[in-house]
C-alpha cells in the first residue's frame, strides 16, 4: 500500500475540466483545486490510483508537484 | 475613438508627407495630448518587406519607397501626395492618417497570422532634447537657405528613429542616444531605456507572482492593489523577494527622497498573487493556482522570479499555453544555478525565460543557460523591500525578470494588439542584441519603448 501523495493533473483541451474532474474524483482523486483557466487539477492520491488516472479521458499528464524553494531572505543573491 | 475620427476633418493633417508643424497644428485643433501624430508607423515581418509592400499597393496606396531616390535619401517634399513611405532598409512604412483609416489600418486592427505585418503602431512626436539638439546641430552647419526642407529633414531622422527602434536588431539604435545620461534611476532602468519612455504602463495589468508585497510601502501610497494569497497567509510580504520584483515592475516613477528611480510601469495595474510563502517556499500547486488567477484577470503581463531545478512541467506548459491564448505573457526566471540548464517554469516552451546581465552587460555567472529568450539587469538591482527597511540591492534572475516584465507593461501599452505571442516577439525584435551565445542572453537587453 503506498502512501497519498500531491499530484498536478494537466488536461488536454478536447473535454469540459467539470467532467474530467468528476471521473478523477470516481477514479480515486481527492481533488483539490480545478484550476480551468490553464488547465490543470490538483490533488492527492496513491501511487495505484496514479496509474488509473493517467489513463482517463483528457488527462495529458499526471506529475507529482514541484516543489519551489527561494532561498533565504538574507541571501544576496535569490533565484 | 473620437479622437481617431476627428483627424478625418479637411484640416487635420496627417499625410505621409505633412510636415511636422502642420502635424503639430493638426494635433492642436483636435486637441490630442496623446503625443500621436495622427500617422501610423507599419513594421513587416522579418523577410515580408516585398510583401508588405505590394499588400499596401494592393489596398490602393500610392507609396514613395526609399529606393527610388539617390542613396536612399529620400527627399519628403517630392513624396508629394503619396499615401505611405516605405523605409525598405528597415522594412517598416510611415501611413498617412487618413489613407489608413480608409482602409481600416489602424492600431486595433486585428493583424491574421499570415499578414505581412508585425505590428501597426501609432507614430508620435518626439521631443527628446538628443533628437532636438541634433535636428538644431544639422540646422546651425547650415547656410540660413532651405530652413524648411532641412526642417523636414530633420523630422524623417526622427520618424526614422521610430522605426529603427522598432527594427529586429538593437544594435540599431542612435549613437546620439548612448549619450543620454538619464540620472537619478538604477542601472538596470538605464540599461533598458526606461526613463526616456513615454510609457507607463497605464492601463496594462501586471500580476507579480511571489511572496507577496508590502502593502503599505510609501512608494506606494494611493496605488490600487489587487491582492490574493494562495498560500495561506496574509498577502503582507515578510520574506521581501515579492516586494523587491513587484517594485522593479511596477514602481513609482519618482520615488520618496533622493531615491532614484527603480521602477518601470509607474502606473500599471499591480495584481499581487502570493504563491510562495514568508519562508519562500511553495509545493507548486500554490503557483498553478496563482498563475490560473492571473490568468482568469486577464493581466497582460505575468511576472514569476521563482522556479526550480528538474525538467520541463507539463503543467506550466499548459498554463503558459492558456496565458497566450488569452493574450497574456508569462515571463519566468531562467534561474541562478552557474552553469546549470534554465529550470522550470522558464523551461517550459510557453514561457519566456529570462537570463541576469551585469551592469557590464555581460552574463552573471549565476545565471541559468539554454533555454533563454531575452535577458534583463539582475545583478546588483536596487528595489523596495518591506518596512522598515524599504530598499535593498540583490542579485538574481529573480531581479532580471521584473525588468521584462516592466518593459514588457511598457511595449504593451502601445498597442491593444500587442499581447501574447506578439508581446513576446516585440520584446525579442527590439531587444539590445549582446555579444554573447542565445543560450546565454536569447535575443538580449530587454528595451523600452
Amino acid at each position: 500500500m503506498s502512501t497519498t501523495k500531491k499530484w498536478v493533473v494537466t488536461l488536454a483541451s478536447d473535454r469540459p475540466i467539470s467532467e474530467v474532474s468528476n471521473e478523477l474524483t470516481k477514479t480515486g482523486f481527492d481533488v483539490d483545486q480545478v484550476l480551468d483557466q490553464i488547465g490543470c487539477i490538483t490533488g492527492s492520491a496513491s501511487d495505484e490510483v496514479v496509474q488509473k488516472l493517467r489513463k482517463v479521458p483528457g488527462v495529458a499528464d499526471v506529475s507529482p508537484e514541484s516543489p519551489i524553494q527561494l532561498p533565504p531572505s538574507d541571501e544576496s543573491i535569490t533565484w | 475613438m473620437a479622437k481617431k475620427e476627428s483627424t478625418n476633418s479637411s484640416n487635420g493633417a496627417n499625410r505621409a508627407s505633412s510636415s511636422v508643424d502642420e502635424l503639430l497644428l493638426a494635433a492642436l485643433e483636435r486637441n490630442d495630448t496623446s503625443f500621436e501624430t495622427g500617422r501610423y508607423v507599419v513594421t513587416f515581418k522579418e523577410g515580408a518587406m516585398e510583401e508588405g509592400l505590394q499588400s499596401l499597393q494592393t489596398q490602393g496606396m500610392r507609396v514613395a519607397d526609399t529606393r527610388d531616390f539617390d542613396n536612399q535619401a529620400l527627399e519628403m517634399d517630392s513624396v508629394g501626395d503619396a499615401d505611405a513611405v516605405v523605409f525598405s532598409e528597415i522594412g517598416s512604412a510611415l501611413l498617412g492618417g487618413n489613407a489608413a483609416q480608409e482602409r481600416s489600418i489602424s492600431t486595433f486592427a486585428e493583424i491574421a497570422s499570415d499578414s505581412p505585418i508585425l505590428s501597426i503602431d501609432p507614430e508620435y512626436f518626439v521631443f527628446a532634447d538628443s533628437m532636438y539638439s541634433e535636428f538644431l546641430q544639422g540646422r546651425a552647419t547650415q547656410t540660413a537657405q532651405g530652413t524648411s526642407n532641412e526642417f523636414l529633414r530633420g523630422f524623417l531622422q526622427a520618424t526614422e528613429t521610430i522605426a529603427k527602434e522598432m527594427r529586429e536588431n538593437g544594435n540599431s539604435q542612435l549613437e546620439i542616444e548612448e549619450e543620454v545620461q538619464v540620472l537619478g534611476a538604477t542601472w538596470g532602468l538605464n540599461a533598458c531605456r526606461v526613463p526616456p519612455s513615454i510609457r507607463s504602463g497605464v492601463g496594462i495589468k501586471v500580476a507579480v507572482l511571489d511572496t507577496g508585497f508590502d502593502l503599505g510601502h510609501p512608494d506606494f501610497a494611493g496605488r490600487p492593489i489587487v491582492s490574493q494569497t494562495f498560500v495561506g497567509q496574509p498577502v503582507q510580504d515578510i520574506h521581501g523577494h515579492g516586494t523587491h520584483t513587484t517594485g522593479t515592475a511596477c514602481g513609482p516613477k519618482a520615488p520618496v527622497g533622493t531615491t532614484p528611480r527603480y521602477g518601470i510601469g509607474y502606473r500599471s495595474s499591480i495584481y499581487v498573487g502570493k504563491v510562495l510563502s514568508n519562508s519562500g517556499g511553495s509545493v507548486g500547486s500554490s503557483v498553478l493556482a496563482g498563475m490560473n488567477w492571473a490568468v482568469a484577470n486577464r493581466c497582460a503581463v505575468i511576472s514569476m522570479s521563482l522556479g526550480g531545478q528538474g525538467g520541463v512541467q507539463p503543467s506550466y506548459t499548459a498554463a503558459g499555453q492558456a496565458a497566450l491564448n488569452n493574450g497574456c505573457l508569462i515571463i519566468a526566471a531562467a534561474g541562478n544555478v552557474p552553469g546549470g540548464p534554465t529550470g522550470y517554469p522558464a523551461n517550459s516552451p510557453t514561457i519566456m525565460s529570462v537570463a541576469s546581465l551585469d551592469s557590464n552587460l555581460a552574463p552573471s555567472s549565476f545565471s541559468c543557460q539554454g533555454k533563454i529568450e531575452i535577458a534583463g539587469p539582475g545583478r546588483d538591482v536596487f528595489s523596495s523591500w518591506p518596512r522598515p527597511t524599504r530598499y535593498r540591492t540583490i542579485s538574481g534572475t529573480s531581479m532580471a525578470t521584473p525588468h521584462v516584465s516592466g518593459c514588457a507593461a511598457l511595449w504593451a501599452e502601445t498597442s491593444p494588439n500587442m499581447r501574447g505571442l506578439t508581446l513576446w516577439r516585440k520584446l525579442q525584435a527590439s531587444a539590445r542584441h549582446l555579444p554573447f551565445p542565445a543560450t546565454r542572453v536569447g535575443a538580449g537587453l530587454v528595451q523600452a519603448p
